[in-house]
């Protein structure tokens, strides 16, 4: 169990730079996720830890000694790749024994590596190795399936060797790129949380790359949001929702009520070509800057009902979303997102229908950045 | 194309391919019994099996496959070419494949490690065992008992290192070393940024393109006595390295001009090759030696499988290189076969090798099958590597380079031997000509037109085949891509049948057929250019099979939606999709028919002599010069198509 530090990292491909000054730290036992849109770095970021890329510039530390000499195979990182890339001449026991052969490989003279290779090679494992394999499958509750080869197993079945397959080795980081994009959006909610159950079972630190927000949200100690090879902001899941600081982050985390605005006056703000609305949040003295809110801090307001900033608009579209209720609301050019819980006795909308949509000041967040 | 129509053509071509190949394979398997022709087209014509059955009752006796064990030329042919520890390993691998089979069709289970274990373990103990027997029975054996003694047979030279040769076999020893070499090249020009990577592939084309006959003759010109190389390293004072014939000079010349076989096939495996299984290996904690053995050697294994086995199969049946350099002391099956029908017209014998030949291509293809297909290869999730996973490391990429300068420096100068001495007038003792002409080249220019120009009767016999050969593929191809009917099955074995037997062998297999009536077709052209058709027909048929099966059935289908008529959706869609590998199949085929010496030399009327046979009889005679310049006249006839489709599609040669 490692902590990992990243100090001003670098990677340049051709002309443009994939990661551009990154510096993070990952503490003992974390799970620590890099989010963002393709594109952004966080991958590569990734890879440079793992020792797949060799940065331009900047430090990877473990546990504040730096790995730049040592060769990927040396780190003692476990990795899990978007398409698993498990062996497909090997059984799933002969996978998820290849990093326990592979140390013993390295740990013996030249008599002993060909006399491991040739045991490798004819899959012939040594019974301690044999019994770690069947304790890490039971950790991802494959048991039974040592002799399948992978081809036989199902999608969340083959994710669930290569987490095996990275944790037998007891790594000191669990490196994981994108595990979840290959599987159905059930299975895909069922295994983050598996991953995360073993995560804290077995305490190890673990950098988990997904342009999936929800999926880090839901997961994760804390989340580094990147856009185009730079950190954007780091925190805590809850501080990156409720606070993000700035637009292109409020946008990325789900923030659908985004607009320009203007300042008002004291604690008032002038969304461009939209109502004047109050905030309790500061507001920058000068420039344009943006306001949102979240949908579901917005409310429908019934008749006679009051709210401290309000305006008109009328209901475009009403979308029955299970658990809430989402209208998209046409109020002049801007089109506001209401999302109501079902069980609000707000009473139904239809569309078409005028409605009056009420906040409070300090659900209007005030954001670096405009479009 | 109407239904009554589609029958007609399919009945024609299954006439085609039941007169031309499977006829004469099957009279190749009953002249090994019978020692005489069976008129088998006379009985099937007068239908009369009866008769038929009579006949074989009548003749057929074991005793020409007895001989193979009496006759010392025979088996020690076998043996020569195949080696004894890897016949040895095959048939215990066979051996345990049909016990474990058995065993499991009986019921039992087999445990995975037993079943891993009589693989390649029990081949390389079995391997191993022999080859220390064979190497050291000198050494156990007193002297006196040597003679007589079985193991004498199978490895009677004096010396250890011969013995290691007859152990090990010939043809085993050039797959090795072709597989060796074609893989260093195939990683270099796909795997890594190596410069002139582009040269380099263009460059395997060249060994693919020389006609063997022409290898073995450019070897002597460069080489040999009186070679180029050779005056070069007696004026140093270093002496002869390959005087008159010799096994190594065969093994060279084999290796280099097959080992683009490996390259091809690899190459094309390393391209599709997922790159993330190295490097999860790599993370995982393998070290590069670690994971090479595990990770990227059995991954390859296909690939490399399939080209090694191409390799095998044409060294085995490569008559002209083994006739030409194989010192008349070693006899090798190939020439032992030609010259029991071509000599001494015994049908038992010619025939009996024939069909032992056919058989041992087969065992080998089952092993390259079993290899290439019982590892479950098929990658968890395909994602080819592009140009970022390339090795750029310069040292690497420059020791790349050298290598396969080096490697590749030997069929150019194979070429640029042949070219000087054909352009030498007068070379007597010193290291470089005196004069030089272009009288020869102007020679053949000029008897180009006459009525027995080996070259006009080259193209007279290669054209028209090379155009039946591409209207059957179509054929063939459109109906193992496109039908679900069961003829499928023999279909897809009749084409690749050609590719396992070697031209000595089909020869003979169609000269027991034709040769009288009710088709006498033996020593006419006719019989030439349908033994070209049928034998090179594969080819074609897999290249146009690959572009139909890319092309896939969803592309005419929505073609058809959208309102477009058979012959439009053919005209417009499939025809121009399909047209790489139907250029490909055309070059190989060409290329292929070009460079026949076995089949047509057994086959073809005087008259008709082609230039390779020109060239062929040339060297035989010892009439380097002239069969030079002829050499290079049909290798430039053979080089120039390709460049144009090379330049013109980027077609690569496809097989």
């Amino acid at each position: 169990m490692s902590r990992v530090e990243i100090r001003n990292l670098v990677k340049i491909f051709g002309a443009t730079p994939a990661v551009d000054q990154v510096t993070l730290e990952v503490g003992d036992g974390e799970f620590f996720s890099l989010l963002g849109a393709s594109g952004c770095g966080k991958t590569t970021t990734l890879r440079c830890v793992a020792g797949l890329e060799t940065p331009g510039g900047g430090a990877i530390l473990f546990d504040g000694q730096d790995v730049a000499r040592v060769p990927a195979w040396d780190r003692d990182c476990g990795m899990v790749f978007q398409n698993y890339a498990l062996f497909p001449h090997m059984t799933v026991a002969d996978n998820v024994a290849y990093g326990l052969m592979a140390r013993r490989y390295r740990k013996a003279g030249f008599l002993g590596r060909m006399g491991w290779l040739a045991r490798a090679v004819s899959a012939c494992l040594p019974s301690e190795d044999l019994a770690r394999v069947r304790e890490a499958l039971a950790m991802v509750e494959l048991e039974g399936l040592e002799d399948r080869r992978p081809a036989q197993l199902s999608g969340g079945q083959q994710q669930r060797v290569a987490l095996a397959r990275a944790l037998v080795i007891r790594p000191r980081v669990l490196l994981c790129d994108e595990p979840l994009g290959a599987l159905d959006a059930r299975l895909r909610v069922k295994m983050r949380q598996e991953i995360r159950r073993i995560q804290r079972r077995a305490g190890i630190t673990t950098l988990y790359v997904t342009h999936d927000q929800e999926e880090a949200l839901a997961v994760s100690d804390r989340i580094a949001v990147m856009n185009q090879g730079r950190v954007v902001q780091v925190g805590p899941p809850e501080e990156l929702y409720l606070r993000p600081r700035t637009r292109f982050l409020a946008d990325f985390i789900g923030l659908t009520n985004l607009f320009p605005a203007d300042l008002a006056g004291p604690g008032l703000v002038r969304l461009r070509e939209g109502p004047v609305l109050p905030t309790t949040h500061a507001i920058p003295p000068q420039g344009t800057f943006s306001v949102a809110v979240r949908p579901e801090s917005l409310r429908l307001l019934g008749a006679g009902e009051e709210a401290p900033g309000s305006f008109t608009g009328r209901v475009q579209l009403r979308m029955f979303m299970g658990s809430t209720v989402k209208y998209v609301v046409a109020s002049g050019p801007l089109e506001w997102t209401v999302a109501a819980p079902l069980a609000s006795g707000v009473g139904s909308f239809a569309m078409g229908d005028e409605v009056r949509v009420g906040l409070q000041p300090e659900d209007l967040l005030v954001l670096e950045g405009t479009e | 194309m109407s239904r009554a129509l589609r029958w007609l053509f399919a009945g024609l071509v299954a006439a085609f391919l039941g007169l031309f190949l499977v006829l004469p394979m099957t009279s190749l398997v009953l002249v090994g019994f019978t020692g005489e022709p069976v008129d088998l087209l006379g009985h099937l014509v007068r239908a009369d099996l009866s008769g038929l059955a009579g006949q074989l009752a009548d003749q057929a006796d074991g005793r020409y496959y007895v001989g193979f064990f009496e006759t010392r030329r025979y088996f020690r042919g076998f043996l020569n070419a195949v080696g004894a520890a890897p016949l040895a390993a095959v048939l215990a691998w066979g051996s345990a494949r049909l016990v474990l089979g058995l065993w499991g069709a009986l019921g039992g289970t087999v445990p995975e490690r037993i079943r891993r274990g009589a693989g390649l373990p029990l081949m390389a103990l079995v391997f191993g065992a022999v080859l220390l027997a064979g190497v050291s029975w000198r050494l156990v054996v007193p002297a006196e008992a040597q003679q007589g003694h079985w193991m004498y047979d199978l490895a009677p030279s004096r010396s250890w290192d011969g013995r290691l040769w007859q152990i090990l076999g010939f043809c085993p020893l050039v797959t090795l070393a072709a597989t060796f070499l074609g893989g260093i090249v195939a990683w270099s020009v796909a795997r890594t940024a190596m410069p002139g990577r582009n040269l380099v592939r263009w460059l395997c084309i060249l060994p693919l393109a020389l006609p063997p006959f022409l290898g073995a003759l450019a070897f002597r010109n460069l080489l040999g006595e009186g070679g180029l190389l050779t005056r070069i390293l007696e004026a140093v004072g270093l002496g002869t390295p390959f005087p008159g014939q010799s096994v190594v000079a065969a093994g060279i010349v084999q290796t280099f001009l097959f080992f683009p076989f490996v390259v091809l096939t690899t190459a094309a495996a390393l391209e599709r090759m997922d790159p993330s299984l190295g490097e999860a290996a790599e993370v995982t904690g393998a070290r590069p030696g670690f994971s090479l053995w595990t990770v990227h050697l059995p991954m390859l294994m296909p690939g490399l499988s399939a080209g090694a086995f191409l390799a095998f199969i044409r060294s085995f049946g490569d008559f002209a290189v083994l006739s030409l350099l194989m010192p008349i002391g070693r006899p090798i099956l190939v020439v032992e076969a030609y010259r029991d029908l071509a000599g001494s017209t015994d049908w038992g014998g010619a025939s009996m090798l024939s069909t032992v030949m056919v058989l041992t291509i087969l065992a080998v293809l089952a092993l390259q099958k079993s290899f290439a297909e019982g590892g479950g290869f098929e990658t968890v999730t395909g994602r080819g590597a592009g140009e970022s996973g390339l090795v750029r490391t310069p040292w690497v990429c420059r020791a790349c380079l050298a290598t396969c300068a080096a490697i590749l420096s030997v069929p150019v100068l194979f070429v640029a031997a042949t070219l000087l001495v054909s352009l030498s007038a007068r070379w007597g003792v010193e290291t470089l000509p005196t004069a030089y002409t272009l009288s020869r080249y102007g020679e053949i220019l000029r008897r180009l037109v006459a009525a027995d120009s080996p070259l006009l009767n080259s193209f007279a016999l290669v054209l028209p085949a090379l155009g039946l050969a591409l209207v059957l593929a179509l054929a063939v191809a459109w109906t193992l891509a496109r039908s679900r009917h069961w003829t499928r099955n023999l279909l897809d074995f009749a084409t690749v049948l050609p590719f396992v037997v070697p031209g000595v062998a089909f020869a003979v297999a169609l000269i027991g057929i034709f040769n009288g009536p009710p088709l006498a077709l033996h020593l006419t052209a006719t019989l030439v250019l349908c033994a070209y058709v049928v034998t090179r027909m594969p080819y074609a048929v897999r290249s146009i099979l690959a572009s139909l099966q890319q092309v896939g059935p969803s592309l005419e289908e929505g073609s058809k939606t959208l309102g477009a008529t058979s012959s439009l959706t053919m005209a417009r869609v499939t025809i121009p999709l399909i047209l790489p590998g139907f250029t490909a199949g055309a070059i190989m085929v060409f290329i292929s028919a070009m460079q026949d010496v076995a089949i047509t030399l057994m086959v073809c009327p005087p008259r008709w002599y082609p230039a390779s046979i020109f060239v062929f009889q040339r060297i035989q005679e010892g009439d380097v010069f002239d069969a030079s310049a002829y050499g290079m006249v049909l290798l430039g006839l053979i080089m120039v198509p390709y460049a144009l489709a090379w330049r013109l599609g980027g077609v690569r040669a496809g097989l």
